[in-house]
This record gives structure tokens, C-alpha cells and sequence, in this order.
């Protein structure tokens, strides 16, 4: 294991940053050269899917149509989000494999250009979430503070989870299926089709969900809801020790991935 | 460890041995891995695979300015191992490296490279990933362009292309860059008898410029042409380093 080393490449990866942004944006182009809907895509997966579950949830479970459609829009806009970048990241080293075998840069950069792939095109789905907002009268309600503060804290979750889930998927060809796996059932578990306050008090089982309290980081401050104590405490904490047990995983088995791609 | 300014260009290991996994089939599954470590390894008793490869053992090489050196043996024997390590790519388990100088590198034949990308495309591509400013790769796009009489393919993808044309475009680049250490693994392999001789010629120019390269090659007269120092592998482990006569009369005597 070898620390100095990683930090050496996690800090290449801040200086040569141009580098993997580039890729990230050649990747995008290279995703829709061929494609019909292009960007569109995740634009309108969010629109039609926030539209026809909320409309339908909102008669199933008796509420207002003008609370649960922004609700579920911002939920979602930050769970597809999660869920692009968990479903991408077991693929982070595997699929920058050629590059890796032929020039040495920092094995972090292509967990930057996984993030930053992954953020161009949230940034894609935003619209739709702001235009739901707008036509709600709910725009003004938008905390920016909080949500840049609060979606800085889930990308910084998601590069731990990110370089975590790259190892593991470029060890284990089976991780993939997990992971994906997982993100299904955490759909239905987290609040993006129902509200936390639904719940009568507070739940643990719900509460012990990672995502009740990340998607509470970017879908709360668009809603103009404060992000609970517990939910900036949890992310916090879940970025320390992720964050340190992912460094050292990292420092562990970096010099490995040559081998396992 | 790696010195990308402009310093006297060096390639030295020192004690290098490198041990790699092969992961069969079998062996890369999680579900299997943590199965295995929970009933406490009774469970898949039957491991196929849990192979290791030392693919080299306690490589000395020091090479200097000026030096053109041939990795020559059998395929298997640790030469495509060793270029990895000196280009930085893979990391010994054991020793030493350390080089200095801008190293460009033709490890394998897709250098990675896009497939869907054009070969125009691709030579950007390539230039983005090894950190060289988008204006020094776009004065050399020409020169490849001609040099690897690629035509209208150029502006194709390159999955269009046969295997010696993505060799003689990939060539095309790594030479082009103007390198310091220059590092080519079998890289004739796929060229026809024309790419070898104006490739030879364009290594001949560039290794004129007192810089160092490092080769694998099966192919002994071009060795003979281009290099001034060849190293055998066998197994993973030097057996002979001298100039290319001396050991290539040793070979054919043994």
C-alpha cells in the first residue's frame, strides 16, 4: 500500500483536471454522434416518467397534484443523478482500459471524468426540474445557497462511491449486476415516490437509507425545504469514513488496475 | 519517478521483478469471493485459476542517451511486460524505475484509441490524453496525415481500418511527437515491406537525434539496422546484453 502514491495521483488529477473534463465532454459527443434524441434523452426520461407517476401517485395516495408533481420532479431530477453515475462508475477503470494500458495519468482522473460525465448531463435535466417549479410558482422558492452546498456534498459522496464501485467492477465482472440490482430496489425504498412526511414520525428503517438524506441534499433546497440536521450530518459523516476507507482501498489496490482491466 | 521536462533522457531499473494476477473466470466473482471468505474457505475448494505470472525477475537495465536497444526472446518472455514498466504503465512488485525524458509509447495496436473515432479524430484524442497542448498536435496532424498515406481514411473511423493501417497511424503519432524515450513493442508486425522500410527510416531519423529508444522485435536484420544494444529475455529474465553481432552470433551458436 502505498499513500504517498495516491495522494500523488489524486493531486496530478487536480492539476492536469482539463484533461479528464475534455474526455468527459468527448464521451457525451461520442454517446449522441449517432443517437436521434441526442442530450434530450435525459430531459425527457425525467419529464415523462415525474409526469406520469405523479400524476397517477398523487390520485393514489390523495394529494395535491401541485405538491407531489414538484416533489417528485426535484426527487427524481436528483435520483437519476445517482443513479446514471452508481450504474457508470463499476465501469469507471474498465471502460478507460486502452487509455491506462498505453499512457500513465493519474487512475483518479477517470474517476473526474466519470463524475464529470455524469454532471454534464444532470445539468441537462435540470431545466425540466426548474421548468416544473416555474410553472408551480415554486421557482422563488429555490434556496441557492443550499443547493450548492448540498449538491457538492452528494457529488463528494459519489466520488468516494464512484472510485469504490471502480475498483470492485474492475476486480469482480459480477459488481455490475449487483449494483444495478441494488439501484432498483433503492428506488422504491427511497423517498422519490412518496414523502418523508408521509411516514408517521420517524422511521428508522427509512432514516437508515443513505438516500433518504442524499436525495434530501439536492431535492429539499429546490423545494424551498430546509435540509434536515440529520441529513447534512449523515452525508458529512458518510464522506469521512467512505472517504477515508475508499483512500485507502485506492491506495491499496491502484497499482493493481493495470492488471485487472 | 517520471520526469516529463526536457532532462537528459535516461531508463533505469533496478532489481525489478513483477508478479501479476490472472483472474480466470471463476476467480472474479464477488459473490464467489465473499462466499468463499464467509463458510471459511471450504467452499470452492475446486479455485480454477488463482494463477499468478511472474512475468519478470530481478531486471537490471540501465540505458542512456544515444542508446537504441532491441528486447529480443520468445514471445511470453517478459519483453511487452517490461516496455509497460518502463513506460510507466504497469508498476513492479518489486525494484526500482525510474526514467527521465518525455516517453512516448506504442505498446499495443490501439493505443487507446476510439474506435468510432476518425483517425483525424483519434491522433486529437491521443494528443488530449498524453497532455500535449492542443496546438503543438494539431501542427503535427500533417505529418501524420502524410506519413501514414492513410487518404480519405484519415477522416474515417478507424474500425474501418485494417490492422496495418491502425499500426501505421498509431506509428505515425508516437514518432511524431518528438519524444525523448521512445518505446515500440513488435511494431511492424502488421506493415507490409514498404511501411517496414520508410518506418525504419523514420526510427533511423529519430533515433539519429541522440535520444534513447527501446524496441521489442523478433525481426534480427532490422535489429541489426536500427539498434546499437540488444537484451534477450528468457522467462522473465535477462540472459544477454550486448551489441546486436556479438549476441546474435551467441544465439546462433547456442
Amino acid at each position: 500500500m502505498n499513500v504517498a502514491q495516491a495522494f500523488s495521483d489524486i493531486l496530478t488529477t487536480f492539476k492536469r483536471f482539463p484533461i479528464f473534463g475534455a474526455l468527459a465532454w468527448l464521451d457525451l459527443q461520442e454517446r449522441y454522434h449517432r443517437s436521434v434524441l441526442g442530450p434530450l434523452w435525459m430531459a425527457m426520461s425525467l419529464a415523462i416518467i415525474s409526469g406520469s407517476f405523479g400524476f397517477l401517485y398523487a390520485r393514489i395516495l390523495n394529494i395535491d397534484h401541485s405538491t407531489f408533481i414538484p416533489f417528485i420532479t426535484c426527487a427524481l431530477f436528483g435520483w437519476l443523478y445517482f443513479q446514471n453515475t452508481m450504474t457508470e462508475s463499476t465501469n469507471t477503470f474498465i471502460a478507460s482500459a486502452g487509455m491506462i494500458k498505453n499512457a500513465p495519468q493519474p487512475l483518479f482522473g477517470y474517476v473526474a471524468r466519470v463524475i464529470l460525465r455524469n454532471l454534464l448531463v444532470a445539468a441537462h435535466t435540470l431545466p425540466v426540474a426548474l421548468l416544473v417549479l416555474l410553472f408551480y410558482g415554486r421557482i422563488l422558492d429555490i434556496n441557492p445557497i443550499s443547493l450548492v452546498l448540498g449538491t457538492l456534498l452528494l457529488i463528494a459522496n459519489l466520488v468516494w462511491m464512484a472510485t469504490l464501485m471502480g475498483l470492485l467492477g474492475a476486480r469482480y465482472r459480477d459488481v455490475p449486476y449487483i449494483v444495478s440490482y441494488i439501484l432498483q430496489f433503492l428506488m422504491f425504498v427511497s423517498p422519490i415516490f412518496w414523502m418523508p412526511d408521509m411516514l408517521r414520525g420517524r422511521e428508522w428503517y427509512a432514516e437508515i437509507n443513505p438516500l433518504y438524506h442524499w436525495l434530501s441534499l439536492v431535492r429539499d433546497p429546490l423545494l424551498g425545504i430546509s435540509i434536515p440536521i440529520s441529513s447534512w450530518v449523515f452525508s458529512i459523516a458518510s464522506l469521512v469514513v467512505g472517504g477515508v476507507f475508499t483512500f485507502f482501498m485506492f491506495a491499496k489496490y491502484r497499482r493493481r488496475i493495470a492488471f485487472w482491466v | 519517478m517520471h520526469d516529463t521536462k526536457h532532462a537528459v533522457p535516461l531508463i533505469s531499473l533496478r532489481g525489478v521483478s513483477l508478479i501479476y494476477p490472472v483472474l480466470s473466470v471463476a476467480e472474479a466473482s464477488l459473490r464467489r469471493d465473499v462466499v468463499r471468505k464467509l463458510v471459511g474457505g471450504k467452499v470452492g475448494r475446486d479455485r480454477s485459476g488463482g494463477v499468478a505470472v511472474q512475468a519478470l525477475d530481478n531486471i537490471n537495465i540501465k540505458i542512456e542517451e544515444g542508446e537504441r536497444v532491441a528486447l529480443y526472446g520468445h514471445n511470453g518472455s517478459g519483453k511487452t511486460t517490461l516496455l509497460r514498466v518502463a513506460a510507466g504503465v504497469y508498476h513492479p512488485t518489486r525494484g526500482d524505475v525510474s526514467i527521465s525524458g518525455r516517453v512516448s509509447a506504442m505498446l499495443d495496436i490501439s493505443m487507446g484509441m476510439s474506435a468510432e473515432a476518425t483517425g483525424r479524430q483519434n491522433i486529437r484524442l491521443l494528443g488530449l490524453h498524453r497532455g500535449i497542448p492542443r496546438k503543438d498536435v494539431e501542427a503535427i496532424i500533417p505529418d501524420i496525415e502524410e506519413f501514414s498515406e492513410l487518404g480519405h481514411f484519415f477522416d474515417l473511423p478507424i474500425k474501418t481500418y485494417s490492422a496495418g493501417m491502425t499500426t501505421r497511424l498509431a506509428f505515425a503519432f508516437a514518432t511524431a511527437i518528438e519524444p525523448d524515450v521512445l518505446i515500440l513493442d513488435e511494431w511492424i508486425t502488421p506493415g507490409d515491406a514498404s511501411f517496414i522500410a520508410r518506418a525504419t527510416q523514420r526510427m533511423a531519423e529519430h533515433a539519429a537525434r541522440a535520444r534513447i529508444l527501446l524496441l521489442a522485435s523478433h525481426a534480427i536484420p532490422i535489429i541489426k539496422q536500427v539498434c546499437t544494444r540488444v537484451i534477450v529475455l528468457e522467462k522473465g529474465r535477462i540472459v544477454d546484453d550486448g551489441d546486436p553481432e556479438s549476441v546474435f552470433a551467441r544465439l546462433e551458436a547456442a
